[in-house]
């Protein structure tokens, strides 16, 4: 690869795992005690709500 | 390097790979179905068409994790390369077991409804305020809007008009893709799980993905910033000495100006060429010289190594470098290019120099 190839790679990786990483860890602390329902009890699939 | 063109570039090696492919994707599906069948996660009523969903979506989600290790792990160890020979029908195979699993949600979750089973995916679940209850498909249908794209300009065709650079630019939305399918499985089936085996595995997941890249990538900065400092007043580079260079092999040399040049030894003669192969800007000098030609490690493009021409049939160009050796017996390369498929001068060490 050239040299801004590598540095775009790298850079993407420096930005993303973190914002990532924090995305999941959001989930993780809000995830309900019980899980969710099934998916298809929680869909509305009307549009209404 | 295709002279012709073909809907999808197949060889005896790529058939067997793509059914060792296909095979170990049915026993993925089969195993999760007769796992979840017998102990379904959320101790519903065990639902086979949910459990083929998730089967598909986490089979995905595994095939991307793979594809996007094989790049850093081709740059960390030699060992990986042959993986990457393959890695884009691993990235094809990828998408469209994403489609069948975008497919069948979207017709087990929102087909026969009053809405458009497209606007029912979008507007059924309102909830973007919320942590728990955020509407995760947003984050699947970006990524698989982007694997689309990727999947769609796989073909070489689409690399040699792009060109390699745009090409890769475009598939560097991998990364962000793989970030959104994280983010679709934290928000959604992560959601429903109990077991922290699940958050556990996507967490392992990224962690490997993005550490391997972080590893790869510092360690190509370090040496891209190895030349830093670096005078080269009359335009030529100490590169090494002759016998650094193994037989068929080359030694990779930072430019000042970023670029990097391979210098290879034939025997007794010494080329140096760019090191960015013109298919997809592959690291030639990690490469080898088979039959009188170097062979780029990542998808065997040849180029000759007197003035970087693909043998016949083949029209592809690299530029090649003159290469001298000093009074002190050491390699010295030019830094300035020659045109591309130009001759260059190497080194003959039966005679001194070339």
């Amino acid at each position: 690869m050239r040299r801004p190839q590598r540095r775009l790679h790298l850079l993407m990786w420096i930005a993303l795992a973190p914002a990532i990483a924090a995305g999941v860890l959001l989930a993780l602390r809000h995830a309900p005690a019980e899980p969710l329902a099934d998916l298809a009890e929680i869909l509305v699939t009307d549009g209404a709500d | 390097m295709g002279v012709r063109h073909q809907a999808v570039q197949w060889n005896g090696n790529k058939i067997v790979y793509d059914l060792y492919m296909l095979a170990a994707l049915a026993a993925f599906i089969a195993v999760f179905m007769i796992v979840g069948l017998e102990a379904y996660p959320t101790g519903h009523e065990a639902d086979p068409v949910v459990l083929l969903i998730r089967a598909l979506g986490s089979a995905a989600f595994l095939m991307l994790t793979i594809a996007l290790m094989i790049g850093p792990l081709a740059r960390l160890s030699p060992r990986f390369l042959p993986f990457l020979y393959n890695r884009r029908h691993l990235g094809v195979m990828t998408f469209l077991v994403a489609a069948a699993h975008f497919g069948l949600s979207l017709f087990w979750y929102h087909f026969g409804g009053p809405l458009n089973p497209f606007v029912s995916l979008l507007v059924s679940n309102p909830l973007y305020q919320s942590k728990q209850g955020f509407p995760f498909e947003a984050f699947g249908l970006a990524a698989f809007a982007i694997l689309f794209v990727m999947a769609a300009t796989s073909h070489d065709f689409w690399l040699k008009n792009l060109s390699a650079g745009v090409w890769k630019l475009i598939h560097t939305l991998a990364y962000p893709a793989y970030g959104l399918l994280v983010l679709h499985i934290a928000y959604g089936a992560l959601m429903t799980e109990k077991s922290p085996l699940y958050p556990a595995l996507v967490i392992l997941g990224l962690a490997l993905v993005a550490g391997l890249h972080l590893a790869a990538g510092m360690r190509e900065w370090a040496r891209d910033s190895g030349m830093k400092g670096v005078k080269a007043p009359d335009g030529w580079i100490d590169v090494c000495a002759p016998d650094d260079i193994p037989d068929k092999r080359a030694v990779i040399a930072p430019l000042p100006k970023g670029d990097r040049v391979a210098v290879f030894r034939d025997g007794a003669k010494i080329y140096a060429v760019d090191n960015a192969c013109r298919h997809q800007n592959g690291p030639l000098g990690e490469g080898c010289i088979k039959d009188g030609v170097i062979t780029c490690p990542w998808h065997g493009w040849q180029y000759r190594p007197q003035d970087g021409v693909s043998p016949p049939p083949y029209e592809e160009r690299i530029s090649t470098h003159d290469a001298r050796l000093s009074s002190l017996g050491r390699v010295f390369v030019r830094i300035r290019r020659n045109a591309p498929g130009a001759a260059g001068a190497f080194i003959d060490l039966g005679e001194g120099r070339g």
